[in-house]
């Protein structure tokens, strides 16, 4: 993709010519942005914990009584117990399972409606455009977690509606950035290249255009994971998402918040864990935007409201 | 500049019709009657639910209902509470001055940490003090409000006892749920502060002014900062909705008295005209907001043009 775009750095040794592609450009970039690494690396223990909660976690998360109620941490439980004795530690390892999931599963629906939607806008034109973009107008009149408050409160709290929610909340962005990159990338030669030689639309669209406007989506959707967890966290903080025993991050927090006065440790460690992840991910979305394209920082900087 | 206000407006009539359908709507979404709601979800017998859907006009065709909700929003009647049948507006405008308080507050604790943040990471750029500033803006980030929320209790209400850690009233009451709402917006300024910043200070005409011997401060402040704020001044209007927003989560862990409050207490007790009411209310606020932030935007900065 966009080879010629990519000028060779002037200091380049004999030993580095041949992995001069832009792919090796973009890792090494990657690589040498110490933030990036820091933020892969824990990711990978947050992410391996929790796939392997079952082996990991001490106690069954949901079980009762597994120690006494609310006692701060100690050698046979790290994190302490809640209120029904269960082993916090093993109840944070196991939210994992269940926040991580909401948190992709929503960017995909997001992307996936909100890339379609950019791609068909910007390179279609015309009433499609006219009547997409209108409904992401409307979309983006709901500020931060309105539209995905609103949606709850028609389908009501569950797991599944939560990633509804969360997913279609975020779209817009996906719509517009796709389409502005696509309104550019449709002059271009290859386009009309493909175009010359009689490809189906779909195909000049998906497999032509897509992967050369790739690089900034994907920056994007990392960095929408975090703010999806967030999200998602602070619904069923306030009871309208993952419904109690399940373990999850947010949902516990709000179960601990009462006894916060004398076991700060129940709402601590989960809401921990929280940031770690959401630190994580923002640390290795802002590493891979500097590597894939550092021009973005800028165009980031300056997005407007409008 | 008149024109672009007029364009901006015409801009924003289908946004608004788009999201009286769409709260419209809700009460057609929801699974349920909304007559057996209103009557407290209570089977009741055929002709009590007819008489109910009568009354509230539910029987009639779905145009002639948007019609209805149109006029009674044009009139300022957001209709009446399905659970204590009292009007939406009064509850509404009750709970409005809570939340406002708190957006304001936070928006000022926004501005000022984050503005001030910036600016020092950027004049200090590569230093130690800008990469622990934007480490401390990245922890920001990441940080859910509900979180900070809960560390500031337990830190300055519970151990400290400097501040009391619910309810409203009084500056003191203020500073905490202020904080723990305005930090990670100023976090997301600090970040855009600092990248304009190093922009500007990259211009010739900073050059100049430094080449002149004015002192390091003058020159930040009096040439950089101006034009590196305008950029900060477009997502104001994006950040005041992400607080009016952040406010939901913030009152309910300070128990404070609100709007945020108000709507999810409404959406857990299935008020769904409530719910209706409110979201269209905070939409409308926001769409508000963000016309005279754009307006004040094109008044700064010439180059703005609508298209």
């Amino acid at each position: 993709m966009a080879r010629l775009a990519v000028s060779p750095p002037t200091n380049v040794t004999d030993r580095d010519r041949p992995r001069r592609t832009p792919t090796a450009l973009a890792i090494r970039r990657f690589r040498q942005s110490r933030s990036a690494l820091v933020g892969s690396v824990v990711l990978l223990l947050i992410v391996l914990s929790a796939l392997t909660a079952s082996r990991l976690s001490p106690y069954n998360p949901l079980k009762i009584g597994q120690g006494e109620a609310l006692t701060p941490p100690s050698r046979a439980h790290p994190m302490g117990t809640d209120r029904f004795g269960r082993d916090v530690f093993s109840r944070v390892l196991w939210g994992g399972r269940t926040t991580l999931p909401v948190g992709l599963i929503s960017v995909s629906i997001a992307a996936t409606i909100g890339v379609s939607s950019g791609l068909i806008a910007g390179y279609r034109g015309g009433r499609m455009e006219a009547v997409i973009m209108r409904m992401v107008d409307l979309m983006l009149a709901f500020p931060g977690i309105l539209l995905a408050l609103f949606i709850i409160a028609i389908l009501g709290g569950s797991l599944v509606n939560l990633m509804i929610a969360v997913g279609i909340a975020s779209i817009p962005d996906y719509v517009r950035l796709t389409r502005g990159m696509v309104l550019s990338a449709k002059e271009q030669e290859f386009v009309l290249a493909a175009r010359a030689l009689g490809y189906r639309e779909s195909n000049i669209m998906f497999r032509h255009i897509l992967p050369n406007v790739m690089a900034p989506l994907v920056v994007m959707a990392t960095l929408r994971i975090a703010s999806a967890i967030i999200t998602a966290s602070a619904l069923s903080f306030l009871g309208l998402g993952v419904q109690p025993p399940t373990p999850e991050w947010g949902k516990m927090l709000a179960e601990g918040q009462e006894f916060l006065i004398y076991a700060w440790w129940v709402t601590f460690f989960p809401g921990l864990a929280i940031m770690l992840t959401v630190f994580s991910i923002n640390l290795l979305g802002d590493g891979l935007r500097d590597a894939l394209d550092p021009r973005l920082r800028l165009r980031a900087a300056s997005k407007s409201s409008g | 500049m008149h024109r672009f206000i007029a364009q901006r407006l015409i801009h924003v009539i289908p946004v608004l019709i788009g999201i009286s359908l769409l709260t419209f709507s809700m009460l057609h979404l929801i699974p349920g009657d909304p007559a057996l709601i209103y009557a407290g979800d209570t089977p009741l017998g055929e002709e009590l639910t007819a008489q109910i859907r009568r009354l509230l006009g539910l029987d009639r065709p779905v145009w002639v209902q948007y019609a209805d909700y149109i006029w009674r929003l044009a009139r300022g009647d957001l209709g009446i509470s399905m659970r204590h049948r009292g009007s939406v507006r009064d509850s509404i405008l009750q709970a409005l001055p809570g939340t406002f308080q708190l957006t304001m507050a936070a928006m000022v604790v926004a501005v000022l940490v984050g503005t001030v943040l910036g600016i020092v990471a950027a004049v200090m750029h590569g230093s130690w003090v800008d990469t622990s500033a934007m480490a401390v803006a990245m922890v920001g980030v990441s940080m859910p409000t509900f979180y900070s929320g809960l560390l500031l209790i337990l830190f300055f209400s519970f151990r400290l006892a400097w501040f009391p850690a619910t309810g409203q009233g009084g500056m003191e009451r203020l500073v905490l749920p202020a904080l723990a709402l305005g930090l990670s917006s100023a976090a997301i300024l600090a970040r855009l502060v600092r990248s304009s910043m190093l922009e500007v200070l990259r211009q010739d005409y900073i050059t100049t002014a430094r080449s002149k011997g004015l002192a390091p401060r003058v020159v930040v402040l009096r040439h950089a900062l101006k034009n590196a704020l305008i950029p900060t001044v477009t997502i104001l209007g994006l950040q005041f909705g992400h607080l009016m927003t952040g406010a939901v989560t913030t009152e309910m862990v300070f128990s404070r008295p609100g709007l945020g409050r108000l709507t999810v207490t409404s959406i857990l007790n299935r008020d769904y005209t409530m719910v209706q009411g409110i979201v269209l209310f905070a939409a409308v606020s926001f769409l508000l907001v963000n016309l005279v932030v754009d307006v004040a935007y094109a008044a700064v900065d010439p180059r703005v043009r609508y298209d």
